[in-house]
């Protein structure tokens, strides 16, 4: 199997001591592996750190073979992604937001971006400046942004932030039919781990910027009827089984 | 290079998008018309007793164009371009994009010398057609153009110092403030430090008198442009080492 992402003892520490240590991870091509935690917990630490926004203290992040702080073009080559709010110029219509994002690419033409506008049901708002977009639709627009290159390592950090419930379903429809379909590979962090068990196929616990366990959802719910008390079990065993 | 060109694009079309651009230069257009009207008016109702159309408009009007107006507007470019970004959160649109960090720093440089070259050479024509129209004079155009071409040399370095004080400063008004203060006190300390004034790039704003009419002699040529690129240099690799180090 491919390895699309390697993190190797990732550390990425703040001045004020937050940050992540230790984190492990290693992502095969079609995985939809989901990153769950806490507000605080590391997961957006780790995004920026593996889409090259920040810089590590140590430890390596590989894509696709390719270190990223190396050679951060080759590496982000074939990737999306949406890394906490969507990054919008606000004085551009959502067409020249993404047309902005295709001139880096050979493969994007004005009729992929039609198409991406579509399938994240902002066809009808294209000439409308992002500025005056609701939080939902700027979500969206991101997640455009995200799809746009036709990515086969698409990461995405808090997709569901400001959608609506039918919002939600359509990113988790998204994700599951470009990975079922294309053989897309998706890292998700989220909070909300209802969210990750219906989409992902493994998952990688983080808490207080440690990754605790990482592995199939078939596993992680094998003894646990859902992936939240999974997540409670396993902060509980690493604080000894202190009851949170 | 495609990737460094494409960048260029998508900053110029940026800066496109901002119409405080297009309003400044109107500002510029409008002081030229104003200095031109000034001067010819002036000149009929005293019957020509006083003439002061000693020179072409395009040379009359370039000290406040090169030493104020479009540095201002390079500053402003620049802070819109880097600290805005990073106040907004949109650098993030292009740094998650597969095209390396050297690229976009220097793009956003190109885009903003772009800029100061469209400016230079709109503010050189539109005078220069002013003239013409109501005054009824061509003087020394090609002179005027090559002065204004070659002023784009100095406001590459004041570029450079504003995309340097850029990585510094967190918010843009604060990023803006810094290159005027900084701009302004080399330039005042040039005027009233005449033996400082060599050492400043901010003295070589009129880059052209060196190179225009009586030139200097070849060893100071290569002093001065020695001395213009040291600073180019210094503040290209700072800015750049910050922006490359930058948490975004």
């Amino acid at each position: 199997m491919e390895h699309v992402l390697e993190i190797r003892n990732l550390k990425k520490l703040y001045k004020n001591g937050r940050g992540v240590e230790e984190v492990n991870l290693t992502v095969d091509r079609g995985d939809v592996v989901g990153l769950l935690g806490p507000n605080g917990s590391g997961k957006t630490t780790t995004m920026r750190v593996v889409t090259g926004l920040s810089v590590p203290n140590s430890g390596t992040v590989k894509i696709f073979g390719t270190e990223i702080q190396e050679d951060h073009e080759k590496a982000m080559e074939k990737v999306g992604c949406l890394i906490e709010m969507p990054a919008l110029y606000g004085n551009l219509t959502a067409w020249q937001n993404l047309k902005m994002a295709a001139r880096y690419y050979d493969n994007v033409d004005n009729d992929r971006i039609r198409y991406i506008l579509t399938l994240v049901h902002l066809d009808r708002y294209r000439n409308d400046k992002a500025g005056r977009f609701s939080l939902g639709m700027k979500q969206r627009l991101g997640l455009a942004l995200a799809l746009l290159s036709d990515p086969e390592l698409v990461i995405l950090d808090e997709p569901a932030n400001g959608l609506d419930i039918e919002g939600i379903i359509q990113v988790r429809e998204i994700i599951t039919k470009l990975a079922a379909e294309r053989g897309v590979t998706f890292l998700v962090s989220s909070h909300i781990a209802s969210e990750l068990e219906k989409t992902c196929n493994k998952v990688a616990v983080l808490h207080e910027g440690q990754m605790l366990t990482f592995e199939p959802m078939e596993k992680a719910l094998e003894f646990q009827p859902t992936l939240e008390d999974y997540f409670l079990f396993v902060v509980r065993e690493k604080r000894g089984g202190v009851v949170l | 290079m495609k990737k460094f060109f494409v960048s260029v694009i998508n900053e110029c079309t940026k800066l496109l998008h901002r119409k405080k651009y297009l309003v400044f230069l109107l500002i510029g257009i409008a002081i030229s018309l104003f200095n031109v009207l000034g001067k010819t008016v002036v000149g009929r109702l005293s019957g020509g007793s006083f003439n002061i159309s000693g020179s072409s408009a395009p040379m009359a009007m370039m000290t406040l164009f090169i030493e104020f107006l479009i540095p201002l507007v390079v500053m402003m470019a620049v802070c819109d371009l880097f600290s805005t970004e990073y106040q907004e959160m949109t650098m993030k649109a292009v740094l998650i994009r597969p095209v390396s960090r050297i690229k976009i720093y220097a793009s956003k440089l190109t885009a903003v010398t772009l800029l100061a070259l469209v400016y230079l050479l709109v503010l050189f024509a539109a005078s220069g057609v002013l003239d013409l129209l109501i005054a009824g004079k061509i003087r020394s155009l090609g002179y005027a153009f090559f002065a204004y071409l070659l002023d784009i040399v100095p406001m590459f370095v004041v570029i450079l110092m504003a995309a340097f004080i850029n990585q510094i400063g967190k918010g843009s008004t604060l990023a803006m403030f810094l290159c005027i203060i900084v701009y302004g006190v080399l330039y005042v300390a040039g005027i009233f430090i005449p033996n400082l004034s060599g050492m400043l790039f901010t003295g070589y704003m009129k880059w052209h008198s060196l190179w225009l009419g009586h030139m200097l002699p070849v060893g100071a040529l290569t002093a001065k442009t020695a001395l213009l690129a040291g600073y180019a240099l210094v503040f290209f690799s700072g800015g750049y080492y910050l922006f490359l180090r930058r948490e975004i």
